[in-house]
Parts: structure tokens; sequence; C-alpha cells
């Protein structure tokens, strides 16, 4: 490899990490860091904007890596809606897809995350409409592509100093590994039927997140605060009530089937009691949200006509995504394929057209 | 816009306490000669000379501004101050007819007025500057107050507010596009926008009080552009009948020279993550349960010699050695079976995926064998899967079960107590559930482990 940085871009080393960037960005600072890949903030000197870029840990070490890679690179691209976190820019310094082995995935940065909002604020009523509307407005265009996050939880969702929320790792929790069921460490926010099992979600699991998040920002603390998944669906029943034997009968495990009907008896419980001064209207949206069977739900789209968000309502904002194409990251490719798949992908990528907008700081 | 009549006033300081109707006023207009084309609008015919010998000049550390004093041998007390307009200096003074002026007249000491004291800037805007606001926050060392502390508005973003802000003052929530829309279309006001209660409360009760407001750092507010957060919160006040004065140079020119004035009631971290969920340095986010770390997870030893963990310990070598275990029960389909080629260990492979369709029921027996091998040897034993949480864990409580007097609950107590992390998947319940059920009705007899006696009144 050659010490000299490609025309346009320049090195710079982060806490060990060596970063090649282009010239357009500046100010690169570490925010964060893991086993996926390590995050700067930067300044775009090209408009001004704050980013974030994410540099992935080593994605073309083995084929299994590459198809996350290409994955996320893939949902990224075709997420364009102001509710759900979508790419800037994506570059690689590599100039050739024999050379390729890293690549960055530039995003808007967000100031904080719901979780830390909600550790400093006690939200009012107002602001909880204005961010669950976006919530379900970014739902209902993943759900659209067909789309299903699968781990909604506060720390998931991004907000800005305007208060403007996007929704983050979206559809990367997929389970493609069955292995990995027991192994989830977020459990407060999951639907009963991910805790139970079932091999077929719906877009509805994300609902039930979006339920017990509302829930948590008019509460001031979880509503379901179970400490492993065992305990989390004993505090799920305690108040949506033992499931029915209709529901029961869907689970495709006879063993889990069995487990679930000897657990004790539970009433349903009146979300008003549990959620005292709280509107009424809020309480209705929970009501469609907190339902045992996914089957019975609301959905994102019929959620956002519910007169709790009409003060914020924008009904032409409510977009849908066009479907986005599964098979393409599922099929099994060997580790060179997924790497050309990946470097058309970057190649490929247009930014969104910039729209002339006055900067909010003043001069 | 020209100049209202009503910016044209003059403050006068007074040598003792006077009732309103005999303050009587005759303006000394050689004193004002150096406003140059400013018109005075004389209030009454009715006049009395001010006596020079009562004024002094003081520059204040600005420079921009010049006060007058009433010679009171401390320099804050009773301080008049002039502004700068358009490079000219002017005065100020209360309406002689208003009313309120004059009922707070009585109640000062020193006679002072309360002063709407601003002066108009380009645009029609007016500005304190800092060092005056200071003044108005800080009582004299003689702890006589000068006149009302103005209610003071932060415009600037919620976690902005949060880190630093001048004393007193109180947020309103416009930083977002939504909420300056609906104040541009007059669906609400400025107070809907107030997020304190207590600050609402006083907020509706200032109507005889200055009101500042102020945002990060403007400084010519005649500049601001119609989208901008300040401007549209000036624009709805004066909707809504007030006279809003902006804090020249905002939050960053006050806490310049003012930082002791500045609150600072949060901390944040710097650089804060950008992605949200990405990166989990420092504490866990409140969000996620405070179960231990599944990755960090150490080897755990149920029993003395029955060890449960994860593929990390399989592969540890030295650990293995150093804890003397002979035999390593492998229950996954895809994991190696570690250090294989050096024929140190006995191995079995259970092969079971964690999932709502393995029966892992069906190896029960041929673990628990074993296990009893490994007993009779007097070696250790690791039973492992991908990370010790549900199929070797599903194993060691089945075993518990099946050797003690232990209930399904006791045994899954026993273990959790030993290794937070472990969380079966339902499907395993439901098997050990009726593992349970068979061992009590006799269909599967219970053998009791005389090393194991007494085990169960641990739980």
């Amino acid at each position: 490899m050659t010490a000299r940085s490609r025309p346009g871009y320049f090195r710079q080393e982060i806490n060990k990490t060596i970063w090649e960037v282009p010239d357009r960005y500046k100010d690169l600072k570490q925010v964060g860091t893991g086993a996926y890949g390590t995050v700067c903030y930067a300044l775009d000197r090209r408009t001004g904007a704050k980013v974030a870029i994410k540099k992935l840990h080593r994605p073309f070490q083995s084929d299994l890596f590459a198809k996350r890679a290409y994955r996320e690179l893939r949902l990224l691209k075709h997420m364009k809606h102001d509710n759900v976190i979508g790419l800037v820019d994506v570059f690689t310094a590599d100039l050739s897809l024999d050379r390729f082995h890293d690549f960055y995935l530039v995003m808007p940065f967000m100031g904080t995350d719901l979780g830390k909002l909600m550790k400093m604020e006690r939200l009012s009523e107002e602001r909880v409409q204005y961010l669950v509307y976006q919530m379900l407005k970014g739902l209902k265009y993943i759900h659209a592509a067909g789309i299903i996050h699968r781990d909604l939880k506060p720390g998931n969702l991004a907000i800005n100093e305007e208060c403007e929320l996007k929704i983050l790792d979206f559809g990367l929790a997929r389970q493609t590994d069955s292995e990995m069921t027991g192994y989830v460490v977020t459990r407060w926010y999951r639907a009963p039927e991910v805790i139970l099992s079932w091999m077929h979600y719906t877009q509805t699991v994300d609902i039930w997140s979006v339920g017990c998040i509302m829930a948590e920002m008019l509460l001031g603390k979880p509503l379901f605060k179970g400490h492993d998944h065992l305990d989390q669906l004993m505090e799920i029943m305690k108040v949506t009530g033992t499931p029915s034997k209709e529901f029961t009968a869907k689970l495709q495990s006879e063993d889990a089937r069995n487990y679930v009907t000897k657990l004790p008896r539970f009433r349903k419980k009146d979300l008003r009691i549990l959620l005292p001064n709280v509107n009424p209207q809020a309480i209705k949206v929970l009501d469609g949200m907190l339902l045992l069977d996914p089957e019975s739900r609301i959905t994102a789209a019929e959620a956002l006509a519910f007169p709790f968000f009409s003060e914020f309502r924008e009904p032409e904002e409510e977009t849908e995504a066009p479907p986005y194409d599964h098979s393409l990251d599922e099929a099994d490719q060997s580790l060179e394929q997924w790497k050309r798949l990946t470097f058309t992908e970057i190649l490929t990528f247009q930014p969104a057209p910039a729209v002339a907008e006055s900067k909010e700081t003043a001069l | 816009m020209p100049p209202s009549p009503l910016d044209d006033r003059i403050v006068v300081a007074l040598p003792r306490p006077i009732r309103p109707q005999e303050l009587r006023l005759r303006l000394d207009t050689s004193y004002l000669e150096t406003t140059v084309g400013k018109t005075t609008v004389i209030s009454s015919t009715t006049v009395v000379k001010i006596q020079a010998a009562t004024l002094s000049y003081m520059p204040s550390s600005s420079g921009s501004t010049r006060s007058l004093t009433c010679g009171c041998s401390s320099a804050s007390c009773c301080t008049v101050t002039t502004y700068e307009k358009d490079g000219q200096v002017s005065a100020s003074s209360p309406n002689l007819h208003s009313g309120s002026g004059y009922g707070v007249q009585q109640g000062s000491v020193h006679g002072s007025a309360p002063s709407l004291t601003s002066s108009l800037t380009r645009g029609g805007m007016r500005v304190i500057h800092p060092n005056e606001l200071a003044k108005k926050l800080t009582h004299c060392p003689l702890g006589h107050p000068i006149g009302p502390v103005p209610v003071i508005i932060d415009c600037r973003p919620f976690l902005e507010f949060n880190k630093s802000h001048i004393r007193g003052a109180m947020h309103i929530n416009c930083s977002d596009k939504i909420s300056r829309r609906r104040l541009q279309q007059g669906k609400i006001t400025v107070l809907d926008l107030i997020s304190c209660r207590q600050s609402k409360d006083s907020f509706k009760g200032i109507f005889s009080k200055e009101l500042v407001v102020y945002d990060e750092s403007t400084v010519d507010p005649g500049r601001l552009t119609p989208s901008q957060p300040l401007h549209v919160v000036l624009e709805s006040l004066r909707r809504e009948g007030k006279d809003p004065i902006v804090l020249k140079g905002g939050l960053s020119g006050f806490r310049q020279t003012h930082a002791d004035l500045c609150e600072h009631s949060l901390h944040l971290d710097e650089g804060q993550d950008g992605s949200g969920a990405m990166g989990l340095s420092g504490a866990l986010p409140h969000s996620l349960p405070s179960t231990p770390d599944i990755e960090n997870a150490e080897l755990t030893a149920v029993l003395p010699f029955l060890y449960l963990g994860n593929e990390r310990d399989a592969q540890d070598l030295e650990l293995l050695q150093r804890l003397d275990i002979g035999f390593v029960l492998n229950v996954t389909t895809h994991l190696p079976l570690y250090h294989y080629d050096i024929a140190r260990f006995c191995y079995k492979r259970l092969p079971a995926t964690d999932s709502n369709k393995q029966n892992l029921r069906q190896y029960f027996e041929e673990a628990f064998e074993f296990i009893e091998e490994a007993h009779q040897a007097g070696r250790g034993l690791l039973i492992h899967c991908q990370a010790g949480v549900s199929r070797s864990a599903t194993i060691v409580i089945a075993y518990l079960m099946k050797h003690t007097w232990m209930t399904m609950t006791d045994a899954y107590k026993f273990v959790k107590s030993r290794r937070p992390i472990i969380s079966p998947n339902l499907n395993f319940m439901g098997q050990l559930l009726e593992f349970e059920e068979d061992l009590n009705n006799g269909i599967t007899p219970r053998i009791l482990t005389p090393r194991l006696t007494g085990l169960e009144t641990l739980v």
C-alpha cells in the first residue's frame, strides 16, 4: 500500500485507527466505538453541516461481515425520509476493487438520543406528541419498504437541537442466525412475540416498541422493566393479562405453549390506572399499540390518524418508501462477490439534491 | 421606523423621596446639546432646574455607556444609564402620565424611577448591553435593589440551556421548527412554549417588568433572518403587545465577562455519540437493563466440578488447565472442539440450536451420563454453548433437577444466582417444565447424588 493519500484525501490517526477521508471533512473527533466500528464527529466544509462518519471495522474479514456491511450500506442508501437516518455521503480512499478494503458511511450528526433526553428532562405532553408522531412517520416509511426494525428503543431514536427525530439502526437487528435469540441485551421494548420466539414477525413488533417508549415518555420510567426475558414476559402479562387460548394456539413451539399455559393467571389492567393524569387521547393510542396479539395492533399508518397527533400532523409528510429488495442481501455470495457489490454501491451513490435552506445559526 | 415618542425619556435621580405631585421637571437643554438632530419632547411646562453639582460622569467598563449618579459613595447605587443610539447618546425616562410609574417611585428610597432603559438599534429593535444587564442582576453593596429584575428569556435549544444560562432566565422551547411555525402562524404564544411551570406563572405577571431576550450570540438583531428562533420570538412578543429588549452578543457575550452570573446546571460530556445507539463507552444508558454484560461474562462454577461458560472459555487452554477441567461438553452444532489435537480432554458434542424448534430434552440423559463420568474421574467439566446463556444453562438446570430435590424454579434460581445472564428460551423452559412433571410422576427416575445432598436447601 502506498503511504501517500489519494488526491483530495487526507490521512489522520484517531485513537490508533487510521482515517483517510476527503478534504471536504474537517475537525474529526471520535464520539463512539464498538465491535461494529468507530464513529467520528466532523464538519462538512461543503454544507457547513455537522456529520457523523462511521468507519466499519474490517468489513471484509469474512463473508458474513461483508454481507452485513453490504446490507447496511444498501439499507442506508434506500432511506430518504426526514425521520429515518440516511446517507449524506459514502466514500473509500481505495482507488480500485482489488485494493478495496475500507469504506466510510457519512450521516447527519444528531446531538443526542431519546434515552439521554428522557434522563435530563421530563417531557411535556406536546413534545411527546411531536416526537411520537415523528417515530410513526418514520416507521410508516420503512414498513412500506417491507423492512422491520426489530430493535426500537430510546437509544435508537436520535434527536437534534430542533427536536427532529431520526430512527437509527433499522433492519440490522434481523436475526438471521436463530442461535442468537437469547442474547439480546435490551429487552424492555421487545414485543411479546419476540420473547415467545415466534419465527414469523410482522411489522407490529415495532408498534409494540413505540407503545413502550411512548408510555415511558409520559410515565418517566420504563413500563415493562424485566431483568431477563422470562421476567419481561411476566411483566407484560401483568398488564395485558394472560394470553387467550387463541393466542397461545398460535405459538409454534409446543413446549413454549406448555410453559405459557402454566403461568399464573393475570387480569388485564386498565392503562388509565397505570398512567394517571395522562391525556385520554394518549391512552387511546397506547391501548391500540400495547396489545398482546400482534394481529390486533394498529399499524403506523393507522396511528398517525389518531387525534393525539392532530396538532402536528402533516399528511403530505407521511410518505412511503419504495419496496426494498431483500433477496439481494439474503443470497449466499462469496466474499469477493460481496466486496464487488459493495464497491459498486459506493460508486453509484448519489447525494440527495441540496435544498437551499437558510442557516439557523446567527451570522 | 421612526422612533416612538415613548422612547424619548428622561431619568433623573433625586436626593430624597418625592411624591408624584411634587415632581416637577425642566430640561436643561444645554446638557443635551450633543444630541445632534434630536428633538426633545417636553412633557410638562412646569419645571425646576437640575443642579449640576449633583451629577457626575462615570465611564463604564465597556466604554460604550455613560452613567449619571446621585453622588452616593457606592458606584452601583442609584445608577441611571444611557445607551448608544446610532452613535449618539440618549436618555430615557418614564412617561409622566404613567400611573404605575408614579406608584413605583413612592416605594423607592432614593426616588429613582423604574426605567425601560434601552435604545433603538437599526431595524427598530431595542438592545441592552451585557454590563447593563449584569448590573440589574446584581444588588448594590447596600442591598438596595434597583427597580424590578427583568424577565429574561432564553431562546436557545434546551440542551444548551441546560449546560449554561443566565441566572434566573426561563427557557422557551422554540428551537424546533414546529414550534417556530406555530408561533409565526399565531397558533400559540410565547407563554405556551415556556417549559417550566414556575417560569410560566411568573411570565404571566410581568406587565410592569422589562423583557430581555437572548440567544447564543446575536449582536445585531436587525440582521436576523425570519426563520431564526430569536426573530420568531421577538415578533411573537411584539404581536402580543410586549416590548422586548435583545441582549447584545447573546449568552456568549454575557458569559465572557459575567460567568459568575451564569448557571451551569448540567455538565454534559463533550462529543456526544452522534449516532445514538452506536457505542456503549462509559456508563450504560438508562435504557439498557442493568443485567451483566453477556459478552464479558466469565466462567461460572455452578458446582465445584461443573463449569458453565461460553465459546471464549472453551478456547482458553490456560484456564481449562488451571481449573483442572478434563471434560468438555459442547452444546452447539457448529463450534469446534477446541484443543482436540492435544488429546488432553474428553469431548462430547450435543448438536443443538438455540431456537424454538430444538428438542433439547432428548440430550438430557446423555449429558447427565457425561457429567457423571467426569464426576467419577474427579475432574472438572466445562459445559458451554455460544454464550452460556440458553442451551448449556438449560442442561445444567435439568441436571440439578435430576440429581437433587430442587424443583425447576429452585434449579433456575440456583444457576441464575451464580450466573445472572442465563436466560433459556421459552421452548427450553417448556421442556424443563415437562421434565419436572416426569420426575415428579416417576416417569423419569430421580437419582439423588450423595455429593449434592442438601443442595436444594441453599436456594
